[in-house]
């Protein structure tokens, strides 16, 4: 699963530590999904859409493979 | 369920009582005025104190939580906990076979999963890191 929340962050012109702060996790987990090392939950994935006011499957895509 | 009750200031008390077994057990053995029949000169409170210090700080750096407790330090811990586990077995089938069935020390077990709880944790917590 690819993930668009870099491009997001980017976007907003926050950084990884501005939007842990926002959703109330570390900058480690950001950092995680980010790099596809950590796939988070339904409840974190839904916190991040609606922060970026987003539908979940916009920013979290499902790659052949999974 | 959430375990981790202790704010995070409480996990360097932990490792710090933990880390001061060792040390304590090992000082110790230099002022031990050690008796004719080879036993420890000490009262048994004392060498048994230190043991009870070292697992009680395993104990309390475990139900402390972490700066940020999210769902990624929770992962990490459980996952850091089952390799734990799967390693001691795997050292105590090993020491099983070396020793020809003898029993091992079950308090010996404890600690060595808990240590090796301690380093895979804090590596893998590291590993997240940039």
């Amino acid at each position: 699963m690819k993930n668009m929340i870099k491009v997001e962050r980017a976007r907003h012109d926050l950084t990884q530590a501005n939007l842990a702060e926002k959703i109330q996790v570390s900058r480690q987990t950001i950092h995680a999904i980010e790099k596809g090392k950590f796939v988070p939950s339904t409840i974190l994935a839904l916190k991040m859409a609606r922060f970026f006011n987003l539908k979940v499957e916009d920013l979290f895509i499902l790659e052949e493979d999974d | 369920m959430n375990i981790q009750v202790l704010p995070h200031v409480f996990k360097k008390i932990g490792l710090f009582l933990f880390i001061a077994y060792p040390v304590g057990h090992f000082l110790l053995g230099f002022f031990d005025p050690i008796q004719e029949d080879g036993k420890s000169g000490f009262h048994p409170f004392w060498s048994e104190a230190i043991d009870v210090g070292a697992l009680l700080g395993v104990i309390i750096y475990f139900i402390s939580k972490e700066k940020v407790e999210d769902e990624l330090i929770k992962q990490v811990r459980l996952e850091s906990m089952s390799i734990a586990f799967l390693l001691s077995v795997g050292v105590l089938l090993l020491l099983s076979i070396a020793l020809g069935g003898q029993s091992v020390d079950a308090s010996l077990m404890f600690v060595l999963q808990l240590t090796l709880f301690l380093i895979l944790y804090h590596y893998r917590k590291k590993s997240f890191s940039l």
